[in-house]
Parts: structure tokens; C-alpha cells; sequence
């Protein structure tokens, strides 16, 4: 292991410019919020600071989604807490990631994908986006979730059937999607 | 049968099996009688491609730079006792370009929409080594797991009663590993980011009720993520009965080869898909990969015949370079000898000779992995005599180090002139294999010694010399990658000696090479070392432009549709040609490069094997009628960097063909067109149409003109022919 600390910069460096914004989509899942995004982002990454290199190299991409992770939960959790003390309200779900809809999608197919996802449920949802947003495997997001592999591969399939369903007429038989 | 709900289906069409799993899967799905369960199958992939693409588009919110530079700092500052140093987070919102970059990034989703096959994902590289270190790390040092929020129970009943075990007959996965532990051809998959997304319209004509390609039906092409992880199917149901034994599989040659799977370029229209963007290669090592294999008696793998780079093995006539640009660009049509009706098109680069006098000081760095795989004859032994080929070019000005790897990265010979020839030989005499790889460390030490004797103008390079089996002690494929990359920038430029066979790791070198600006040869004789390091000296020590990327476009006035034969693994985004930030291949002085495009002009049948339709009319062209007519049938781009510059230069080439008639081509053309068909037959490629080896051997023949390398390559075919009769 290289004892320079520039190499250890510059690792720290690599692995921002390969996972930040994605990483920051995932988080703005959690939050809705960029800002909030953006303190749970910096904060898995000072993280990756102290880690240690040989170890969590081998394992980047699903170690940082899961610092995230975590992150943006404890992170939610003290804000509903604070909302509570607050508002003394009853506990609301946390608060969803920006309307994909919104601003994303240019295509009739796009939108619909993106339509046919937002009713899935939560699980199916999270675990949809990181086989085929971050295209993680399914023992990546076991890692990264903590759900049993066999579990994640359920919710998958169980999404994909749905988003087959949802996208049907869309589909062709000779295998060109429209 | 398998029943159309079948839950491996989705494991299959996602690349979640292991290879032998996936082969095994594949050789059954494959049946007649399963048509089903193919069309399930490519359901699936459709619905995970559009979704695949619709997720990319979505905007990614970026940090504020005082937040990066505070995590670089911590970084840097990683051995104090300082507290975190948090910026605090900002009230005053930035302007972000969401809009702007969704757009763009929309509109380009909007053009990859038309998406077909998605049979894999960008994914990580697992090798034998991760996994290794992956179960010493089993307690990763991040939070405790937290708890599973909902009742999993109920969704794991429900799922463990859809039952495999109804399929009958037909189990995979563990019986198939159970039946072949050592026989396993272990496919690479490799994290492609810039290719992350590819949309491509699929004109190949409807085949709904044919089999799944020849590529999935041998299994190699289907691209699961982890090689040696354990079969999810273990995991899913402990505790249900076995399946019944699957028929055995046929015989596979034992060994441990890697080979990054081709998905092969499909036909597009260039109505939707007008512009073919790729990073030129001047590898050659596919071919006397190749040529090792037929002249052991064997057929190559699919994977491991890169067309690019068995055409690119040859010498053409080509123009010397005027001007400028480093290099000339000729552009040739004629008749494409496989399909009626078809062009073939040939681009070909021309990079300027430099004379050795020209040619500034050599710096050069020999990076030699001594570990215990490399004790065989055609190993170090041959290495070591390349090598000492190579010294007897260099000249007093010039300077060599040698660096070893194998176990620890060792000097073992500081930077030295070549002044003093005889300490040179002697230390790479002295070379001896044993120990175990330790590749990181090995790179990260010659390329301080390159940098340290760097001498500007001149050549600066690593020379590595290995099977590739950087099996122990590198982290992982991906931080290698990383690693090569990041000392590419230091402007060493690198070239890759292949060795051996049987674990030779064609995968990790072709990639190392691209990732590490440099090029990639497959030694397999002494002649071989030779050719590459003393005949072709010029061209494998000196670069004269870096990054180099073709973009064609294609007018729809006069072509239906292209076809790109080979460069599958160096396929580039659009956008990416005019991103100088991609990285694309390097051309050596002398080299030359060859790209050839099959095309189907308008009012020529997409695929003359198919009967004309009888109730309808053939899909025509309309012409735009806003566009003026243009004779133009192409435009050929190229985008490069001087080797130590930093921004491209663009040269733009507007082609029409001289006259229209019947052409054979030149023997160039003919040639070059003979290798590629060799290579498809090879393969056993959807596209060659009726290319064959009797085809392959008149074209060869018609082009082989006095070259004793041609006349080798016809033998080599009729060697191909008779193995292939067997």
C-alpha cells in the first residue's frame, strides 16, 4: 500500500469523480432536498477519508451507496424528530426524492417507465433503481440495503413483472422497443 | 419445457447467473419447443433496457466545490488528529444547470430510446481475487446492518413457492458447476462506463420464431456480473429437493482463459442512428492470438477474434502523410462480397514514418512479471529474448530500467544509458520466475522511473511484459484500471506484451492498454517479438497522436443503413468525439489503421437472404425534401491529440464515390475484406451472410500480392478450414 497521502487524495478524488453524482441522485431519494443531499454526499465521503483503502477498494461502489444509505436515514430520521418537536404532528412517510417525471424525460416511453415506477412500492422502488440506475448486482444491493440477496432478487423480479405489464403495449414481438 | 414464469428467465435475461450457470440455461432455452420462455426473455431485457434508459436520463445534482475541497483535504490530512472539517451547508442556492443538463441529457435519451437487446449492464469486474478478499472482509467497516423495515417473511413464502422445482427435467446452475469445476472458460465483464448506455436500433431482419443468436446459445456472450460468486439458486431455496442431473456438457478445453465478450455491432438505419463514433485500435494481438490457437490444433474462441485487429495486423499501400495532420486518410468502396447488393467501405489511417534518427531519446522502463506462472519456455524465457531484441535497436542515447513484479515490485535495474549495453543484457539475463503477482505496486514503480528519467520530445514509455494474471495483491480490476489511467496522464505511454497460453488474460491486457494509452501485442514466437519490437520498432515506441476517434456520418440520401465490422470494445458515445475528456487509442509511428463499414445503399434489400414480401410494399425511402440533394455518401471525422497536448484537432473528410459500377476493389481491399469475413466465420457471426472459408480464400488469394505475411494467412485459413470439418 502506497503510504503517499497524495494517493490516498487522489483515491479519494477518483471515487468522487466516478460516484458523486450518482450518489447524489440516491441520496435525493431519501431527501427531496439538494441541500440535505448534498451534507449526507460529503459526509460518505469523508467517510471514505478515514477508511481504510485495501480494504474498502475492492468494495467501493456498494460500500459508498451504503454509507449513503445509512446516512440519509439517520439523517431523516432527526428531521422527522425535529418535525415532530416541532409541529407535534403524527409521523409522516419520509419524504420521497424529486418527481422523476419532472424534468428527466423527453420520451412518451421515458415518461411512462418513469410513471409505471412511482407506484411500485418503496422497496421495489429503491431496489429497481439500483439494478438499473446503478447498476448494481443483486448481491451489491444486498450489501448496500441489507435485504437478503434472495429477497432482493423477489422484489425485482416481482418489479420487473409489473413494469412489463405497465409497458406491454409498448413492447414488440420481433424485439424492437418502440 | 420451460414454463414461460419460469424465475431464472429474469436471472438470465438481467446477466445474474454465472457463466456456467448461463451456458447451461442457454443450452436448454435454446430447444425448440421453448420459444415461450426466448420470447419471455427478451420481454424482459426490452423492459429492463427502456427502463435502464429512462433512469439515465434523470439529473444528478452535483456538491458545491467548497464541499469537495474540504473531503480532498481531509483526504490529505487523513494521518492527523483533526477534527472533520465540514463547510457548513450553504443557505444561498447555486444556480445548478438541472434544466440545461436534463435536456441535454434527454435529448440524447430521446435518441437512445430505440433500444433492443439489453443483455447485461454496465457492471463491476469480479474476479477470482475480489471475491477472495471479499470473504476475508466479511465485516466491512461501515454501519451494522439495519434492521429489514418490513415483514420480508411474507415476500420470501410467496417467492420460495414459485417453484423452479416445477420446471421439470431441466435443472442448471450447481449441476452444471458440479459436472465441470475445471473446466471453466470464465468470461470477463467489464465496466464500460462511456458505452454505459448504448441505444441501437436492430435492423436485423424479424426472427421471432429463430433462436436466440449463435452468441447466446454458446453461452459466452451472456454477460453475468460475478464469475465465481455462489449460485443465487443456492441461496434462494435451501432445503428444496435437487433437480434431476442435467445432460452432460460437451468437452471444453481445460483452461483459464479471459476474453471480454463482443456484443457484435448490429446494422443501423441512418435515418436514427446516423453518426458511428470509435476510438481507433492498433492492437494487434488478436490475430497471432488467434493463429496460436489454429496452429495448436484448435478453433479460437468467438471472443477472443477481434476483426479490427486481425485486419489491422496487415500492411496495406497506403499514402505517406502531407501537411499537418500526422497522419493520411483513404477511403475506398467497392462490392461487399457477402451479401448482394451490399457496399463495403474501407477507411484506412496512414500515421507518419518517423526515421530512428528522428526519433528523440528513448526512455524506457521494462516492466517484467516474474512471478511463477511465468516460468515456461514461451514465457519470461521469450520475453527476455524479445527484450534483448529490442536493446540491440536502441542506441547510446537512449536509457532502460528494468522493474519486476512478483510478490514485491523490486528495481532491478535503475534507469541506465545505453551507454553501457552489456549491464543491461545481463540484468535481464539474470530474470528468473517465481513468487506471486503483485502488479499495482510493479506499474506504480516503473512509472516513477519513466517520470523520473522523463525526457520531453522524446519517447517515454513502460514496456510490460506478462500473461496478465495479476491475480494476487491487486485490489481489484477496477483500481488497476484506475491506477493505469491516472499514470497515463503523466504522458508515459505504455505497450503490453502478451505471453502465453492457457491462463493468458487477454481481457485485463486489452484493457490496460486502452486505459493506459497504449498498445497491446500478443508475442506468441520469437518472430512475432520481432516483428513487433524490431521491425516495427517505430511504431510501437513512438506515438504521434494520442486519443485518436473516428466519427462517421452517413447521408440517407444514399445509405439505408451501416454496419461497423469489429470495434466492439471501442465504441464511443457521440458526444464523446468532441469530448477531449474520453479517452480513445493511440497511433504509433508507421502504423496504420483499418475500419471497415458494410453498407446497404438505398434501394438495396436490408438482407438479400430474405424473400421479398408479397403483401406489402418494401420499406422505401422518402427523401427529405427539405435537405438538398447531396452526393456525398459520408463524412469521416477524426479528432487527435499531439502526444503530449491536451486538446484534439479536427479533420473532416466529405466523401463520394467516383463512379457507380460494379467493383471488386482493390487487393487491398479485397484482402482486408477476406480477413474480416475470416474473422466472422470464426465467430460464427450473424452478419457474415454467405461468407465462408471457400469465400475467405479467393478473396485472400485475389489480394495477396508477393506479402509472405498474406501467404501465411491463407495457410492459416486452410488450417481453420479442416478444424472446423472435424
Amino acid at each position: 500500500m502506497n503510504p503517499e497521502t497524495s494517493t490516498h487524495a487522489d483515491w479519494v478524488r477518483d471515487a468522487m469523480t466516478r460516484h458523486e453524482g450518482a450518489l447524489m441522485r440516491y441520496a435525493m431519494r431519501f431527501t427531496g432536498d439538494a441541500e440535505t443531499a448534498r451534507d449526507i454526499v460529503q459526509d460518505t465521503f469523508l467517510r471514505l477519508c478515514d477508511a481504510d483503502r485495501d480494504k474498502v477498494d475492492v468494495y467501493l461502489a456498494p460500500w459508498l451507496y451504503r454509507v449513503c444509505r445509512n446516512r440519509a436515514l439517520d439523517v431523516m430520521k432527526k428531521e422527522r424528530r425535529m418535525q415532530l418537536l416541532q409541529e407535534g404532528q403524527a409521523e409522516r412517510q419520509p419524504a420521497p426524492g424529486p418527481n422523476p417525471g419532472a424534468a428527466a424525460s423527453n420520451t412518451e416511453t421515458g415518461a411512462a417507465v418513469l410513471a409505471a415506477m412511482a407506484v411500485l412500492p418503496e422497496k421495489q422502488q429503491e431496489v429497481f433503481r439500483l439494478k438499473f440506475q446503478d447498476q448494481l448486482s443483486y448481491r451489491e444491493i444486498s450489501d448496500v440495503t441489507g435485504f437478503p440477496v434472495n429477497n432482493v432478487r423477489y422484489l425485482i423480479h416481482t418489479a420487473l413483472k409489473t413494469m412489463r405489464e405497465q409497458l406491454r403495449d409498448r413492447l414488440e414481438p420481433s424485439g424492437a422497443a418502440r | 419445457m420451460i414454463n414461460k414464469d419460469d424465475p431464472r428467465l429474469i436471472d438470465y435475461a438481467l446477466g445474474e447467473m454465472t457463466p456456467e450457470e448461463a451456458a447451461a440455461f442457454a443450452a436448454v432455452l435454446n430447444q425448440p419447443e421453448n420459444e415461450e420462455a426466448r420470447q419471455t426473455v427478451r420481454e424482459f431485457q426490452q423492459v429492463a433496457g427502456v427502463a435502464t434508459d429512462a433512469l439515465a436520463a434523470e439529473p444528478k445534482e452535483r456538491l458545491h466545490d467548497e464541499q469537495r475541497t474540504s473531503i480532498l483535504d481531509q483526504a490529505t490530512a487523513k494521518n492527523t488528529s483533526m477534527p472533520h472539517n465540514k463547510v457548513h451547508r450553504f443557505r444561498l442556492r447555486r444556480v445548478v444547470p438541472v434544466a440545461l443538463a436534463a435536456c441535454l441529457i434527454g435529448a440524447f435519451a430521446w435518441l437512445s430510446m430505440t433500444v433492443v437487446l439489453r443483455t447485461r449492464s454496465a457492471g463491476r469486474i469480479e474476479t477470482a481475487s475480489r471475491l477472495e478478499t471479499v470473504r476475508e472482509v466479511e465485516s466491512l467497516p461501515y454501519a451494522p446492518e439495519p434492521p429489514i423495515p418490513d415483514a420480508d417473511a411474507a415476500d420470501i413464502q410467496e417467492y420460495r413457492g414459485m417453484a423452479p422445482d416445477r420446471v421439470d427435467g431441466e435443472g442448471a446452475g450447481e449441476r452444471a458447476r458440479e459436472l465441470a469445476p475445471e473446466v471453466e472458460t470464465l468470461s470477463v465483464q467489464t465496466d464500460v462506463r462511456r458505452d454505459e448506455f448504448e441505444g441501437r436500433p436492430d435492423l436485423s431482419p424479424p426472427a421471432s420464431s429463430a433462436p436466440l443468436p449463435a452468441e447466446v446459445a454458446a453461452g459466452e456472450t451472456r454477460r453475468p456480473r460475478s464469475m465465481a460468486r455462489e449460485s443465487l439458486v443456492d441461496r434462494a431455496r435451501p432445503g428444496v429437493p435437487p433437480l434431476p442431473p442435467l445432460p452432460p456438457l460437451p468437452p471444453r478445453r481445460p483452461s483459464v482463459e479471459e476474453y471480454l465478450p463482443i456484443d457484435e455491432n448490429p446494422f443501423h438505419a441512418v435515418r436514427q442512428h446516423p453518426l458511428s463514433t470509435f476510438s481507433i485500435d492498433v492492437d494487434t494481438a488478436s490475430y497471432s492470438n488467434v493463429r496460436r490457437f489454429l496452429q495448436q490444433g484448435q478453433l479460437p474462441p468467438p471472443d477472443a477474434v477481434r476483426i479490427e485487429e486481425m485486419v489491422n495486423y496487415f500492411q496495406y499501400d497506403l499514402p505517406e502523410p502531407e501537411g499537418e495532420a500526422p497522419f493520411s486518410v483513404t477511403i475506398e468502396m467497392a462490392d461487399c462480397p457477402w451479401a448482394d447488393g451490399h457496399k463495403l467501405a474501407r477507411v484506412a489511417l496512414q500515421g507518419k514514418s518517423v526515421s530512428a534518427e528522428e526519433r528523440g531519446p528513448a526512455n524506457l522502463v521494462f516492466l517484467v512479471d516474474v512471478s511463477g506462472s511465468m516460468g515456461p519456455p514461451n514465457r519470461l524465457p521469450l520475453a527476455k529474448e524479445a527484450m534483448k531484441a529490442l536493446l540491440h535497436m536502441l542506441e547510446p542515447r537512449d536509457r532502460v530500467a528494468i522493474v519486476t513484479y512478483a510478490g514485491t515490485a523490486e528495481v532491478n535495474l535503475p534507469s541506465t544509458p545505453c551507454t553501457d549495453k552489456e549491464t543491461i543484457r545481463a540484468a535481464i539475463d539474470a530474470l528468473q520466475a517465481g513468487g506471486s503477482t503483485h502488479g499495482s505496486a510493479g506499474i506504480q514503480k516503473a512509472y516513477r522511473i519513466a517520470r523520473e528519467n522523463f525526457v520531453p520530445g522524446g519517447v517515454n514509455r513502460v514496456i510490460l511484459a506478462t500473461d496478465g494474471d495479476f491475480n494476487v495483491g491487486v485490489t481489484s480490476h477496477d483500481a488497476l484500471m484506475e491506477m493505469i489511467a491516472e499514470k497515463a496522464k503523466s504522458n508515459v505511454f505504455l505497450t503490453i506484451l502478451g505471453f502465453g497460453y492457457g491462463n493468458l488474460k487477454d481481457a485485463t491486457l486489452e484493457q490496460l492498454a486502452n486505459r493506459g494509452n497504449g498498445n497491446y501485442a500478443y508475442i506468441d514466437t520469437f518472430a512475432e517479438a520481432r516483428r513487433v519490437l524490431v521491425e516495427q520498432l517505430s511504431g510501437t515506441l513512438i506515438t504521434i497522436a494520442k486519443d485518436v476517434k473516428i466519427q462517421v456520418e452517413f447521408n440517407p440520401q444514399h445509405v439505408q443503413a451501416y454496419r461497423l465490422i469489429g470495434y466492439e470494445n471501442r465504441m464511443l458515445e457521440a458526444r464523446d468525439f468532441n469530448d477531449d475528456t474520453k479517452d480513445a487509442g493511440e497511433i504509433g509511428a508507421g502504423h496504420q489503421v483499418t475500419a471497415l463499414y458494410q453498407l446497404v445503399p438505398q434501394g438495396a434489400r436490408l438482407d438479400p437472404g430474405v424473400d421479398p414480401l408479397r403483401y406489402q410494399p418494401e420499406p422505401e425511402y422518402v427523401p427529405e425534401t427539405t435537405m438538398p440533394h447531396n452526393p456525398e455518401w459520408m463524412t469521416v471525422k477524426l479528432r487527435y491529440k499531439e502526444p503530449e497536448g491536451d486538446r484534439s484537432r479536427l479533420l473532416e473528410l466529405p466523401w463520394t464515390p467516383a463512379v457507380e459500377r460494379v467493383r471488386p476493389g482493390s487487393p487491398d481491399m479485397r484482402f482486408a475484406a477476406g480477413v474480416a469475413a475470416f474473422g466472422m466465420v470464426l465467430r460464427d457471426s450473424q452478419h457474415r451472410g454467405n461468407a465462408d472459408f471457400d469465400l475467405v480464400l479467393e478473396l485472400a488469394e485475389s489480394g495477396k500480392k508477393d506479402d509472405h505475411e498474406r501467404q501465411a494467412f491463407i495457410d492459416l485459413v486452410v488450417a481453420a478450414k479442416i478444424l472446423a470439418q472435424r
